[in-house]
């Protein structure tokens, strides 16, 4: 990435399970390439050294696995998305950590470690989440939770493969519900056509609002459209 | 279906809980040694290992930076010198982990002595010493597996450089270059096992570990040992380590067996 058209940096953060999804929507969110760049998993070559690893060594587990990812990320972070940031750039980091988090909660590690493991990434100023279509998740096979689903460590008869990619979409849609109220009113529309699902009843779950409002009036409740859960009140009225 | 659900986490507990306080069954021991480079510790571990084995143990061994799967990844890396601390400490973390889950682990459920040739502590020491936060690298090694016995291996940072220099010179990382900045490995050397060995020692006090004078004389330390190891053969099985054995048995469908 060279400094040739700077701008207000912005770290982007795609998530999803389907690696040629997330791909596409980097490119969307990026828009013109001279903008700045994309920040793809295994930049490390962690991963690709690990697929080519002698099978006696043992298959990983699902921890293993994402101290990896959170290695290949902490690269990624100084090689490719703190460089282009300080540049003034865009850095689309597709997967970011949401991915990995909600594949670790998928296998039942807990929230508390997973968060505490990706400690040093910073949060970005945008989150995007790609849900694929239910039969599409099911067959994923590239990107790092296809990865992880053919190498690591399954026990017997506990989780299959499709368990736990539907595991791990059900988690990246519920941490995409936390994202809904710091993101634009086009993106809440985006999000409800990838659901089919209402605006009005996912933000009704996410920030309580009534349930008479239905999401088509003029002003939307105070402090429950541009504040994130827990923000001090609107003082403004 | 496919999360553990607390039945079967409860159930793992109680296997683990069950297994290692089972008095009819040879419980296996985790012992470490842990001390900075040229303590002599390595030196100590194989005699050890020697009059373990006299004495009828089965003995399993295992090294840091060790791991089939993760040793090459960092080999390689170190080479080119191209890690961060942030991904050194990751790194090395994924190799004890799976030395744990492939090494450690099967052999503590098999009754083997197993004889860690540095442990977590290792990572914590280093890491730190590089400017890591302690609670986030101690996190990394969650679920936690505590060694029966920590043989800490002490020794100045002098005596220390003085017995590393004296047959080779260190490479890059051993000699922390990489944050301290300093050409020469051999002052590079001195000045971050300074800093490791001021963690060791805090790392000694805050887990109890049996400090070894290890300026003393080969013969006496190995003695000293084989006492302590006598001592604490027998302590029963701490209950800090159910978690790491129960999301191993989790792991492997052992929980139900």
């Amino acid at each position: 990435m060279n400094g040739a058209r700077r701008g207000k940096p912005a770290l982007i953060a795609v998530d999803g399970v389907d690696a040629t999804a997330v791909l596409a929507e980097a490119r969307a969110a990026l828009g013109t390439p001279g903008r700045g760049g994309i920040s793809r998993w295994d930049a490390s070559g962690v991963f690709q050294d690990l697929a080519v690893a002698d099978a006696g060594a043992g298959a990983p587990s699902a921890r293993t696995l994402l101290l990896l990812y959170a290695a290949d990320l902490a690269f990624r972070l100084r090689w490719e998305i703190r460089p282009a940031l300080a540049e003034g750039r865009a850095v689309i980091a597709a997967p970011y950590v949401e991915t990995a988090i909600a594949l670790g909660r998928s296998v039942g590690l807990k929230a508390g470690w997973l968060t505490a493991l990706f400690r040093f990434a910073p949060r970005p100023a945008e989150r995007r989440f790609v849900h694929p279509r239910h039969t599409r998740a099911l067959t994923v096979k590239d990107g790092f939770v296809g990865f992880a689903c053919d190498r690591m460590v399954i026990g017997p008869g506990i989780r299959t493969r499709r368990q736990i990619t539907e595991r791990t979409v059900a988690h990246l849609r519920r941490s995409a519900q936390g994202a809904i109220v710091l993101g634009e009113l086009a993106q809440l529309r985006e999000l409800e056509r990838a659901q089919h699902e209402p605006v009005a009843t996912i933000l009704r779950a996410v920030l309580d609002v009534p349930e008479k409002w239905n999401g088509r009036a003029s002003s939307p409740p105070p402090g429950s459209f541009r504040q994130p859960p827990g923000s001090p009140p609107d003082r403004r009225q | 279906m496919g999360r553990p659900t607390p039945a079967t986490i409860r159930l793992a507990r109680n296997a683990a809980r069950t297994h290692f306080t089972d008095p009819s069954r040879q419980r296996g021991l985790l012992v470490a040694f842990e001390g900075p480079d040229g303590s002599g510790k390595t030196t100590q571990r194989k005699l050890f290992k020697t009059w373990l084995n006299s004495e009828g143990y089965d003995v399993v061994t295992t090294k840091w930076n060790s791991s089939d799967l993760i040793k090459p990844i960092i080999k390689s890396r170190k080479a080119v010198r191209a890690l961060s601390p942030e991904e050194f400490s990751l790194l090395h973390g994924a190799d004890f982990r799976h030395r744990v889950e492939q090494v450690i682990l099967p052999a503590l459920w098999d009754g083997k002595l197993v004889i860690a040739d540095r442990f977590l502590f290792t990572g914590l020491a280093r890491d730190v010493a590089r400017g890591l936060d302690f609670d986030w690298v101690l996190k990394l090694y969650e679920p936690l597996l505590w060694p029966d016995l920590v043989f800490y291996f002490a020794v100045t940072p002098v005596t220390s450089g003085k017995r590393v220099t004296a047959t080779r010179m260190p490479n890059f990382y051993e000699a922390g270059q990489d944050v301290t900045d300093v050409d020469d490995p051999a002052e590079s050397y001195q000045r971050f096992i300074a800093r490791v060995i001021r963690e060791y020692e805090s790392l000694a006090l805050i887990f109890n570990f049996i400090t070894v004078d290890a300026e003393q004389s080969i013969g006496d330390q190995h003695r000293r040992i084989r006492e302590l190891f006598l001592e604490g053969e027998r302590r029963p099985w701490s209950d800090w380590n159910v978690d790491a054995v129960a999301e191993w048995l989790a792991l492997n469908g052992r929980h139900r067996s």
